[in-house]
């Protein structure tokens, strides 16, 4: 083999790498809400480094955050409404989104909220919380918290490369195993993007799909995630059941990747 | 160009330009009197494809389709009901292809579209022959046929026999056919679009162009670009009337040029 054929394989070379993602769960002792938006958020987070995801090679990804907040209403007869608030830090806490839900006698409510995507960058160091109040009080109480991050816009060459044979393989995030009961209601899409459009998608888990050519969109990339990146107008779903408990969203998300890159086929 | 990397020359840029005969018309000198009360035994419009009828579409790979038109006028005081079955000779009997009926406003015009093509695995070639049936069951003379027309058409369209990698691929489309003569004012009252293929997914959608995919594999079934009507809709024959409008036809986007750039890299 000469040496430019001897290049040409290497170049057409399978590149495989790994996707992984981490999560943060704890189960509170629970206290009841106040009774009034609360000066200080119950439930906060700042993203450490074992927090982001590992990539095994990236150009530029982003990512999205997901922050599980769960309570429930111990009143055995009545239901009562449950007031939030969502919260990113930008030197204050800058809210996200609000909203409330009454929650039936002796039932839990489960709060996934969306951060980052679209514009919102997400770096170790960020603070993301929720505030809970109940105006009827020792009614409904506040008993757990979890936190993922997950990456969006995935990209495997800091030029907008034809890949081929790109094998896709996924599977969602978090998993959580606290609560009593944890129950994931529905998995976000991941859209797969070729040119200047989404191409395919993911709706279910485990599972892999191939594409013999395609091309990174210039924003978006390869893989994005909906929420709140491909849906920004969706801040957060709160949810509420008997015995689920999370009963929350999960994004659907790349575990491996494997390609070869196509250097003739760079789009500027 | 990064170290190491192996770089195939693009092909130069290729313009092709596709065109399609002017379409046949025909405005009867004496009108047909409906008379059928039952659908008839032979379709009261035919028409025989001419070799040509062919588009030319040099050294590209392409599938016909053929639109087949029949006008008249409902001359009764009274709305009334045209059926119509439309048909292919088979060489010892007429294929149906698909019937319906509809209403006809006192003193208007009716239009019957119709077409077939790979939507149904209906070939179209030189020497087939084309028909339409029309009859009333409420009674004879209340319609007439006045007026056919015929265009072989493209559906299916790539640059080469082969698949091949395109980088980029500008489309540009136009309405066909465009009807010019008939016994009222020729009017065009919709036409299908005209949908961009990559690799096995329907990935867009040209009208009217000029539309410029980045990269782009075309389909193994499908080919780059595939016609609306008579292809990947499943209208088959539809009806339109007007009290001025004749004919009042449907039509296809179909790709009039393609400007691209091939790459060397073989699709299997």
């Amino acid at each position: 083999m000469d040496h430019g054929s001897l290049l040409q394989a290497l170049q057409r070379a399978k590149t495989s790498f790994t996707v992984g993602c981490s999560k943060r769960e704890t189960d509170e002792t629970p206290v009841y809400l106040p009774t009034t938006e609360p000066g200080s958020p119950q439930v906060q987070y700042t993203l450490a480094s074992g927090d982001m995801p590992v990539l095994g090679i990236d150009f530029a990804s982003k990512y999205i955050v997901y922050l599980v907040a769960g309570c429930k209403n111990t009143d055995a007869a009545v239901a009562h409404t449950v007031q939030f608030k969502t919260f990113r830090w930008t030197g204050s806490w800058t809210l996200v989104t609000s909203g409330s839900k009454s929650v039936p006698a002796n039932q839990y409510w489960t709060l996934s909220a969306f951060f980052g995507g679209a514009n919102n960058e997400v770096a170790v160091g960020d603070q993301y919380a929720v505030s809970l109040w109940c105006a009827d009080a020792d009614k409904i109480d506040y008993r757990y918290k979890a936190l993922a991050v997950m990456p969006t816009r995935l990209n495997f060459d800091p030029r907008r490369m034809c890949l081929q044979d790109l094998s896709v393989t996924v599977d969602y995030w978090p998993k959580l195993t606290g609560g009593s009961s944890p129950y994931v209601y529905t998995k976000s899409e991941l859209f797969v993007y070729h040119g200047t459009k989404a191409y395919a998608s993911f709706t279910t888990t485990p599972g892999t799909q191939t594409y013999s050519f395609l091309l990174p969109h210039a924003t978006y990339k390869v893989l994005r995630a909906k929420y709140p990146d491909e849906t920004p107008t969706v801040k957060s779903y709160d949810l509420t059941h008997a015995t689920r408990f999370p009963y929350h969203y999960a994004q659907i998300v790349p575990t491996e990747l494997i390609y070869r890159k196509l250097p003739s086929a760079v789009v500027a | 160009m990064l170290r190491g990397e192996v770089r195939e020359a693009t092909g130069p840029r290729t313009i092709l330009g596709l065109t399609y005969p002017t379409p046949y018309e025909e405005v009867l000198g004496s009108p047909v009197t409906i008379t059928d009360t039952a659908e008839p035994t032979d379709p009261q419009m035919q028409y025989t494809v001419q070799a040509s009828d062919m588009p030319t579409l040099a050294g590209m790979a392409y599938t016909p389709l053929i639109a087949v038109y029949m006008a008249g006028k409902n001359n009764d005081a009274s709305g009334r009901t045209l059926a119509w079955r439309f048909v292919k000779w088979s060489g010892s009997a007429w294929t149906s292809l698909h019937t319906s009926s509809g209403t006809v406003a006192a003193g208007s015009y009716w239009t019957i579209s119709a077409f077939a093509g790979p939507y149904g695995s209906i070939t179209v070639a030189a020497g087939d022959i084309f028909g339409i049936k029309v009859w009333c069951t409420a009674g004879s003379g209340y319609f007439d046929y006045k007026y056919r027309a015929a265009q072989v058409q493209a559906t299916r369209v790539q640059p080469d026999v082969r698949r091949r990698l395109y980088k980029p691929c500008i489309v540009s489309c136009a309405t066909k056919p465009t009807l010019s003569s008939g016994p009222g004012t020729p009017y065009l009252a919709g036409s299908g679009n005209l949908y961009v293929y990559h690799l096995d997914v329907q990935y867009d959608y040209v009208n009217p162009g000029p539309y410029t995919c980045e990269l782009m594999v075309p389909s193994a079934t499908y080919r780059l670009l595939r016609s609306g009507y008579g292809d990947s809709s499943i209208i088959v024959s539809s009806l339109a009337t007007s009290a001025t409008r004749c004919p009042y036809y449907t039509a296809n986007y179909l790709p009039t040029q393609l400007e691209y750039r091939r790459l060397p890299i073989l699709v299997v």
